[in-house]
């Protein structure tokens, strides 16, 4: 290693670049259609009512507590989140412990506004699916797709940032555009989309690594509060600002009126939008009622909270969205990361950075090859089995995943809706199209030297 | 033959000081940093979850800039062992 400074990080952002490069392509286009997750939903189920916000919160506490109540008694944990905005179109219920016979323990439900009674729609995953994707992948158990995520987004970073050093005339580059040259193309190619959503990857890539600091950096709070559940729980309770937990004391109770609770909070709020209820130990002596505001009014992705006593409907505490500058920092990382905020400009312009991203990481692999396949040619050896495989990869998935995402649509509308386990294969029909993609290229590639 | 085994452990020592020791310097520095500041431990955790990813980079990019592997390893570890001893020192490592 006798290269100077400049070259080392060269290769450094070549590497990180390059090998988990598809992974963070996959994220990044996944990603992408997550930012329309609500309008992918919409197109997925068009038996769906159309969404209605002007249903008074009232209506949609009572309908949801109707529901509750027949569906989900003995529950730990009620929750009703009411429309307020593009992210939630409809009244939506889930529920935790609910105990009796024909019972569901836990599950959710969607409430047509007007007739409080559940949504009826073909069963899909929706965008819902494509945006969990891009931090779950799919297929594979939370601790495997978490670390993965964790170590390409790492890279990701350190291409960033070895990307910006490498660099040396931005600003030139943003003009230059030379096409029909082969590898200086794609060079310029790159470099165009990476300048222009250079603040956006920045951000989306430091951001992303935010929303799971807790997982990849466990140590940290180790070393702060010590080690074990408890500790760690401390911890959040502290840093979080949340309330403590509650222990159902076992003797029956009524709930307060939820009516009661709306006032009291309009009382506080004014006008602000309600986002949620969640009752704890419903219909217990020890039930807490906590209001939270909307999470998606602003950047800060962070709601203000009220929590009442669930049997007097007193108020015991109040939660604001804003508590420590290092907290606020980081609800402000992950909402600029979510864009739950955004309208449809800004929404528009989200989806356009995505793109640059997933299009920033297709010719820098592209590149990978063009250059080496060059010198392989001039070579009397030919190309070696490393570029035959990043070659075949790159057609695969920067081809192949958005034609599965287009199988994912297709199955969609062509299996009956009937089919029960019709929201499993839409998935399925993706990855298979995805295979058969791939095995149809198989001729190319591996076996042949070109 | 024996220049190009030292160079490929020479990277390969190289990664690991990056990876392993970048990591263990991105646990141990903000920590000590933000145990400097006049706020509560709730907030000085939580400063250094979100500086550690900065750390971390930093820390990889100074190992593979640096000129030798043992040069990478030696800062790394040295910034750890200092940001360890003022973890100690301000007794606000909690855990330790």
């Amino acid at each position: 290693m006798k290269a100077g400074f400049r070259q080392r990080m060269a290769e450094v952002h070549t590497w990180m670049g390059l090998l988990l490069g598809w992974v963070l392509y996959f994220m990044f286009i996944t990603g992408t259609a997550g930012y329309l997750d609500t309008e992918i939903d919409r197109w997925m189920q068009p038996e769906a009512p159309v969404a209605d916000y002007s249903v008074s919160p009232q209506t949609v506490v009572e309908h949801g507590r109707n529901w509750l109540d027949i569906h989900a008694p003995g529950a730990s944990r009620w929750f009703i989140r009411l429309p307020v905005d593009r992210n939630d179109p409809y009244p939506r219920v889930f529920w935790q412990g609910a105990q009796g016979e024909g019972i569901a323990a836990n599950g959710n439900a969607f409430l047509d506004p007007a007739t409080g009674q559940p949504v009826e729609a073909r069963a899909t995953g929706g965008g819902q699916l494509l945006y969990q994707m891009h931090w779950r992948l799919h297929y594979l158990p939370r601790v495997a797709s978490d670390w993965i995520i964790g170590v390409a987004t790492m890279f990701m970073l350190v291409a960033l940032v070895t990307g910006i050093i490498v660099h040396k005339k931005i600003f030139k580059d943003f003009f230059t555009f030379r096409p029909g040259k082969g590898q200086r193309s794609w060079l310029d190619m790159h470099n165009v989309v990476s300048v222009i959503s250079l603040p956006f990857q920045l951000m989306i890539t430091y951001s992303g690594l935010i929303f799971m600091a807790l997982i990849y950096m466990p140590l940290i709070v180790v070393l702060g509060y010590g080690s074990g559940a408890d500790n760690r729980q401390t911890f959040i309770g502290e840093a979080f600002g949340v309330p403590p937990m509650v222990e159902a004391m076992g003797v029956p109770a009524p709930l307060a009126s939820l009516d009661a609770v709306l006032d009291q909070v309009s009382g506080r709020w004014g006008d602000a939008p309600v986002g949620s209820f969640e009752i704890r130990h419903p219909n217990d002596a020890n039930a807490r009622i906590l209001v939270r505001g909307s999470h998606a009014a602003g950047p800060l992705r962070a709601a203000n909270m009220l929590e009442f006593d669930g049997v007097s409907g007193e108020l015991l505490a109040e939660y604001p969205a804003r508590q420590s500058g290092s907290k606020a920092f980081r609800d402000v990382m992950l909402g600029l990361h979510e864009g739950l905020f955004a309208g449809p400009l800004l929404r528009a312009l989200y989806v356009f950075s995505g793109l640059l991203g997933a299009a920033m990481i297709a010719t820098g692999l592209m590149l990978w090859t063009v250059k080496r396949r060059q010198r392989a040619e001039k070579a009397r050896g030919g190309s070696h089995i490393g570029l035959r495989l990043v070659e075949r990869l790159n057609i695969g998935i920067v081809i192949g995943l958005p034609v599965a995402i287009a199988a994912y649509f297709w199955a969609n509308r062509l299996l009956p809706v009937g089919f029960s386990a019709r929201a499993e294969w839409e998935v399925h029909a993706m990855f298979l199209l995805w295979v058969v993609f791939w095995s149809s290229r198989s001729g190319h590639g591996l076996s042949s030297n070109r | 033959m024996s220049r190009r085994l030292h160079s490929r452990l020479g990277m390969f020592s190289r990664i690991a000081a990056a990876f392993v020791g970048g990591y263990a310097l991105a646990n141990l520095l903000p920590l000590a940093l933000a145990s400097l500041l006049p706020v509560s431990q709730a907030e000085r955790v939580m400063i250094a979850m979100l500086a550690s990813f900065a750390v971390f980079v930093a820390a990889i990019l100074w190992a593979f800039a640096a000129r030798r592997a043992s040069h990478a390893w030696a800062g790394v570890l040295l910034v750890s062992a200092m940001a360890g001893l003022l973890l100690i020192t301000q007794g606000s490592g909690g855990g330790l």
